[in-house]
């Protein structure tokens, strides 16, 4: 009886001392895990594209479009594994990889390509608010016949020819020295949403559970306001297949974020600022990384506002604020001056741009040069993004001390494009964006019928004029004299107080490999098939 | 009994109307409006594809507005609003396309978990060490608890929070800092569990020092009571007498107390939600302001006041089953 015993002790010491070597003998998968934006949009699908950061850093991966960016900003190929185009720069022809497929095993053809362009031009889809992002972007292509197809008038967009199933020719009405930056727009895929009528999209199930993709991700699941969880497609056709088996995206807080960086549970923080590198000084686990952005800091000035009409008034709250203050204190130094909208590339950039260097008494000169009624003229300054209310305090101080008032208006947020719409502001900070990528982005800012020209009313013909010309060459030698010009332009009219590049920051554990920063913040992915976990 | 409680049921009605109406007064009057955030205009920037053609128009806000039924009068947008909610729909959220009740039914369960938890926790430990202090008044232990009691309650939550976070997951390792449980892996109840530590520790130890407060000086004024001696002079047990005759009797504050606390279960921490990522009813709260998500605000709000005057209902009826004194006709 006692042997037996023995042996059933023996047994259950030995269990307890083998079983965590066995758990851990089994193959764990190998993880990703980072944050990225809160906030779903209406769909997760290319359909509602909304440009959050979730949508960003995904759909690129799960729907590629033809094209795609770089770390630079700049396009690259990404689905498509050619493009020629025509010297006037009004014919693009895309060659697709012959082993593309979806995850269903559809071959992926020109005809999906085709059928993604004219869902997202449907005028019908607009109806319940979508296609916002991606259908703006076909819009503004230029493509021949978009529009008879987006009025009803044309069964399909004429200038989409699909010769065979893996070409894709673009004809365009006129040059388009840019359109590549518009061909990210993901690709859908036909056998699957084809037969689905466009009323009934909202309810069909892929739109929130995209289960067939063509990229080098596979849907999991998405926990809205948690997180998004995709398996790599180990023996898909994507060229490079990630050598790790799971990504994970946190819509998390930042704290929570940073919390999780610090104790290993997770591999990279995006969305960072500056100052958050001080934290992890002295961990050597974790690599803080800050790169000059695309993106840009400055303030909005409504020049529908006559006492903001007067350049010199413009002129003069740029000379009044101190830029390495600033730039300190938003940046901890980690930035560099903008004296232009039109701040990059260099050869965009006219070398000769007025540096604003603070100067308190030629802005007050330049206030009183106006006209400015220093008693009664009060600047609105709409704030209500807590990460630049630094900034309007800043301003406030600063045109205090050569005698101008500000009054910070808060909207808390949600009702800025109400205050915008109606005009009863003066000024307000903006950042962000990808301004710096190309400049022809850049100049959609401060056309007389952009969005942001049509809320602060600045228009410059000329500048549209040579927005216009900039657009029809593809040659930077062609392109540099009239951009520079542009930059110059709104050097000197100042549309915006132009302020800093924003820095991009990153936390990545040293684990991770293969990642490369980018330098805006809707790309941070781009070579994601790249990345690794090492030990 | 029954005919008072069914009268407290009846007059939540009008209470809960007047709710519903200063709820939809404050969504009207709150700034800015759900469309403008979900149009946001710098979305457009790629959008325009540096050729400025951008839509972020009046028409399309017009439609959004129409979509979402915004361009209605505020009468009829409250009557269609509250006749929805008396068949237990809150409507649909404005952020993301599915009901009201699909966010509460996602949340309320993460929030439950540990506010259930921690209340068990924080009663057990705040009304047991209140009861020993006050029956060692001045002693060496009453001292310590009441430091302990004064220092957990001048700490804020969200402090207790990061320092919990600090000593157990950054500096030990031993908890996961933030979650609901590691993604990626198959779920398992003992990971589960690992991911409910800190915050549940943390809403406990937040509530324990006033419960003990409480309790303490409850049973200070009870056992100094005649009856308690007389119960001690008929020869009964020391226990028996502070179990049976002084807790009894003290319990009426700790009720309150506690009565208080049961909403909580329900409407969650945002602060200690938001800190520890933890999917709950305060982090969709949160969430849903920022979001300007006006159905699931309200529809959290008329849960919270449900449920904040069910629990004074029960506290109330609790009150006569701990003291036969006490009579709700």
């Amino acid at each position: 009886m006692m042997k037996v015993s023995r042996w059933i002790s023996l047994l259950i010491l030995l269990s307890i001392v083998l079983i965590p070597f066995i758990a851990l003998a089994q193959d764990e998968p190998v993880i990703i895990r980072m944050n990225t934006s809160t906030g779903k949009g209406t769909h997760y699908n290319p359909l509602w594209f909304v440009g959050t950061g979730s949508q960003w850093h995904t759909f690129p991966w799960l729907f590629p479009g033809l094209m795609f960016y770089d770390s630079q900003s700049n396009m690259k190929l990404h689905l498509a594994e050619s493009v020629e185009a025509s010297d006037d720069a009004t014919v693009f022809t895309f060659k697709l990889p012959a082993a593309a497929v979806w995850s269903d095993g559809e071959p992926l053809t020109s005809a999906d390509v085709r059928f993604s362009y004219e869902l997202l031009s449907n005028p019908a889809i607009q109806d319940f608010g979508a296609t916002f992002g991606m259908g703006n972007l076909v819009a503004s292509s230029g493509i021949t016949g978009y529009e008879a197809y987006a009025s009803g008038d044309a069964e399909h967009i004429e200038g989409i020819e699909t010769p065979d199933a893996q070409t894709v020719i673009f004809h365009l009405d006129k040059p388009n020295g840019v359109f590549l930056r518009n061909t990210y727009i993901f690709v859908m895929p036909e056998h699957i949403l084809g037969s689905v009528p466009v009323d009934e999209l909202p309810d069909n199930p892929f739109m929130d559970n995209p289960n067939v993709s063509s990229g080098p991700l596979l849907f999991n699941q998405y926990v809205v306001d948690d997180y998004l969880e995709f398996d790599v497609w180990k023996d898909g056709w994507w060229p490079v297949t990630p050598p790790f088996d799971k990504i994970i995206f946190f819509q998390s807080e930042q704290e929570a974020s940073l919390n999780r960086m610090e104790t290993g549970d997770q591999d990279l923080h995006v969305y960072g600022n500056p100052g958050q590198s001080e934290r992890f000084t002295n961990n050597a686990e974790i690599e803080s990384i800050v790169v000059p952005g695309v993106g840009v800091q400055g303030l909005h000035i409504n020049q529908r506002q006559e006492m903001m009409q007067d350049v010199r008034v413009r002129q003069g709250i740029a000379y009044a604020l101190d830029q390495d203050v600033i730039i300190d204190f938003m940046t901890e130094g980690n930035s560099t001056q903008i004296d232009s909208g039109i701040y990059a590339p260099d050869w965009a950039v006219a070398t000769d741009l007025e540096g604003y260097d603070f100067n308190p008494d030629k802005a007050r000169a330049l206030f009183e040069e106006a006209g400015w009624d220093f008693d009664n003229n009060v600047i609105r300054y709409v704030t209500g993004n807590p990460d630049t209310d630094l900034l309007a305090l800043y301003v406030q101080g600063a045109l205090a001390e050569i005698g101008v008032q500000v009054e910070l208006t808060s909207t808390a947020g949600g009702s800025i494009l109400d205050i915008y719409n109606s005009g009863d502001y003066e000024m307000g900070g903006i950042g962000g964006g990808s301004l710096g990528a190309d400049p022809s982005v850049a100049a959609g800012y401060f056309l007389c019928q952009s969005t942001w020209g049509n809320w602060d009313g600045y228009c410059n013909e000329h500048f549209d004029e040579l927005a216009a010309e900039g657009t029809t060459y593809v040659n930077i030698e062609d392109r540099a004299p009239i951009y520079q010009e542009m930059s110059s332009i709104l050097n000197m009219d100042l549309p915006w107080i132009f302020l800093h590049k924003s820095p991009v920051t990153f936390q990545k554990n040293v684990r991770l490999k293969g990642f490369v920063p980018s330098t805006g913040l809707d790309n941070i992915t781009w070579n994601l098939p790249e990345w690794s976990i090492e030990g | 009994m029954a005919k008072y409680i069914i009268r407290r049921l009846l007059l939540m009605i009008p209470v809960l109307l007047g709710i519903s109406f200063l709820n939809f007064a404050l969504y009207l009057n709150a700034p800015g409006d759900p469309v403008s955030i979900m149009l946001n205009p710098l979305l457009l920037e790629e959008a325009g594809g540096g050729v400025g053609q951008g839509r972020a128009t009046q028409d399309m806000i017009d439609a959004a507005k129409e979509r979402l039924g915004l361009n209605k009068p505020w009468p009829i947008q409250y009557v269609e609003w509250l006749g929805n909610l008396l068949h237990g729909d809150f409507g649909d959220s404005f952020v993301n396309p599915e009901p009201v009740n699909a966010v509460i039914g996602r949340a309320i369960w993460p929030t439950l978990q540990i506010n259930l938890i921690a209340l068990f926790l924080s009663t057990i430990v705040g009304v047991g060490l209140g009861i020993i202090q006050a029956v060692r008044q001045y002693s060496w232990f009453d001292y310590a608890a009441s430091f302990l009691s004064f220092f957990y309650i001048s700490m804020p939550g969200f402090f207790l929070a990061l320092l919990m976070i600090y000593i157990f997951s950054i500096q030990l390792g031993w908890l996961p800092p933030a979650g609901y449980q590691t993604i990626g892996i198959e779920p398992s109840l003992g990971d589960h569990l690992r991911y409910m530590v800190l915050p549940t520790l943390v809403l406990a130890l937040g509530g324990a020092p006033s419960l003990m407060r409480y309790t303490r000086t409850a049973m200070l004024e009870v056992i100094h009571q005649p009856y308690i001696t007389t119960g001690h002079a008929k020869g009964l047990r020391r226990r028996t007498v502070i179990a049976r005759h002084a807790f009894r009797n003290a319990l009426i504050p700790v009720l309150t107390t506690l009565g208080g606390r049961l909403p909580l279960l329900i409407s969650g921490s945002v602060i200690i939600e938001q800190i520890f990522d933890w999917p709950g009813m305060g982090q969709a709260s949160l969430r849903a302001t920022f979001g300007r998500d006006y159905p699931v605000l309200m529809g959290l709000i008329m849960m919270g006041s449900l449920i904040t005057l069910v629990a004074i209902l029960i506290t109330d009826v609790a009150y006569t089953l701990v003291d036969p004194r006490v009579r709700l006709d």
